[in-house]
């Protein structure tokens, strides 16, 4: 019985390390000349302005909003929070329809956005809102909860200690919410890296302008199988580096939190 | 100076009912449940009474009539159960954090002095996890007194010691009380706690105010039954050094 268990779970880690392995052994620098020529760098480009508008503009909405379902303990909190829970069981596929059919051209909002003279599909904003559509769950759920866990007489003491709402939020609630910030910007921020579904139904492919490097990956795939492994290579490498970064400890301590 | 508490808390299916005038070092006791943290809280401002105000020193921390100061601005120290340390900051900067005026520099000078006068300057750097129960328990109270308030909260400040710990403990807030001279509230569920340093006993039951008085008062003459089985033996003890409840004759 014993043994069964351990093959199977053998079995598992194989089969995710496996893909990757192979991935790394089956690139060589002629199929990175090819990526560069068919669009590496401005993929990789897209990619990385995109994210880090969307996610720093989550982290801007999202923290005050984490910090009111910390809080609230009313119908209207939990309501609030299935909603922004919605995101991460919905399939891309369907994120970019939906998208599409409330800010498209002949969308729901539609004709308000183009009053405001603002028209958002298939421009580098429709990338954006789509990456921001399906990585807020990951980013606010969490520090929600961490919000949730901190123990409310502590804020009562500083309160009373004489520190204001504000100096109680930077000093305390921020701090040792620290953490599980870091942890759900690192998972969100992933997340939006790799978004592909959504994007394509709600932002298309157009190059420069709306394909991100997983887009580029898909595109360059349908001709030739060698550069869109080079160009997974590199969307690995990113999404690895800057996970690992924002869950290392230096980062957390400059911020204020003891991780 | 004197605290007056006239309020109704209600809370779903409990309530609160207290009319108190007290100073000095006051205990407050009662069984699980009776209102005794809910009391603290609403002096501090953590929440909203229904009706009734609360006046510290002739100046209105709350009234119904529209007065609620915030709980910053009342002065009043709060050391909730388990005291309440931040535990991302270290035992000086947790007292300077209660530190109201001055730079930064002079914040943490002040700190390292309270810090100092307790015997922890060789603590200063360490994080509430990393001290002792007792250390935690100093800390606290440092950083209590570094905002200098007018009237001290304290709910069950010795309830996280070891039983070892707790006789030394006692001791020394007998005498920081007595040094600060400042008015308290001490929820407590051990009579010892009131007899080594409170003035007066506050009784709580079921949210009302069964007994309060002086403590050879409340001993000899219980109110209730529940009184009379957390007072019995105390009347053999050394009641001699308790100071007399200056109150009583300021206000009547």
């Amino acid at each position: 019985m014993r043994s069964i268990a351990a093959l199977g779970a053998a079995a598992l880690v194989l089969l995710v390390a496996l893909p990757i392995v192979a991935l790394a052994l089956s690139v060589s620098a002629a199929d990175f000349g090819e990526a560069v020529t068919r669009g590496l760098w401005e993929a990789l480009w897209l990619s990385l302005r995109s994210t880090t508008i969307a996610i720093g503009g989550l982290a801007v909405l999202g923290t005050p909003l984490a910090w009111w379902l910390g809080r609230e303990r009313g119908r209207l909190g939990r309501l609030v929070e299935a909603v922004m829970r919605l995101p991460a069981v919905t399939p891309p596929a369907v994120a970019g329809v939906a998208l599409l059919t409330a800010f498209g051209r002949q969308g729901v909002f539609g004709d308000t956005l183009s009053t405001l003279g603002v028209s958002l599909p298939f421009t580098p904003a429709a990338v954006v809102v789509a990456q921001v559509f399906v990585a807020a769950p990951f980013y606010v759920l969490p520090l929600a909860s961490a919000f949730r866990e901190i123990d409310e007489d502590l804020l009562w003491t500083a309160r009373s200690l004489g520190a204001t709402p504000a100096r109680v939020f930077f000093r305390i609630s921020l701090p040792l919410a620290m953490p599980a910030l870091l942890g759900g910007l690192a998972i969100a921020w992933a997340r939006a890296l790799g978004e592909f579904g959504a994007t394509l139904v709600f932002a298309g492919s157009l190059p420069g302008v709306t394909r991100t490097l997983p887009i580029a990956i898909y595109t360059t795939m349908e001709g030739d199988m060698a550069p869109a492994r080079a160009m997974s290579l590199v969307l690995l490498g990113f999404a690895l580096v800057m996970f690992l970064a924002l869950r290392s400890s230096p980062i957390a301590r400059a911020f204020g939190g003891r991780p | 100076m004197t605290l007056e508490v006239c309020i109704t808390v209600e809370r779903g299916t409990f309530s609160l009912d207290v009319n108190i005038a007290c100073g000095g070092v006051t205990a407050v006791m009662g069984p699980n449940g009776a209102g005794k943290t809910t009391l603290l809280r609403a002096c501090v401002g953590a929440l909203r009474p229904s009706r009734g105000r609360i006046v510290l020193g002739g100046e209105t921390l709350f009234d119904e009539r529209g007065i609620d100061q915030p709980p910053e601005d009342r002065h009043v120290a709060y050391v909730p159960q388990g005291l309440g340390l931040f535990p991302h900051l270290s035992a000086l900067e947790n007292v300077a954090f209660g530190r109201r005026r001055g730079t930064d520099r002079e914040r943490r000078e002040a700190a390292i002095d309270l810090l100092g006068e307790l015997d922890l300057a060789g603590v200063c750097d360490r994080l509430p996890g990393e001290l002792s129960g007792g250390q935690q328990q100093k800390v606290a109270l440092a950083r209590a007194r570094a905002a200098e308030p007018r009237l001290l909260l304290l709910d069950e400040p010795l309830s996280a010691l070891d039983p070892t710990a707790r006789p030394r403990t006692r001791r020394f807030l007998a005498e920081w009380f007595e040094e600060t001279q400042l008015p308290a509230l001490v929820v407590t569920h051990d009579p010892a706690d009131a007899v080594e340093f409170a003035w007066a006993v506050l009784v709580l039951e079921g949210g009302r105010v069964t007994q309060h008085g002086a403590l050879e008062e409340v001993a000899v003459r219980p109110s209730t039954e529940f009184v009379a089985a957390l007072t019995a033996g105390l009347i053999d003890r050394p009641l001699g050094s308790v100071p007399p409840p200056s109150w009583i004759s300021e206000d009547e």
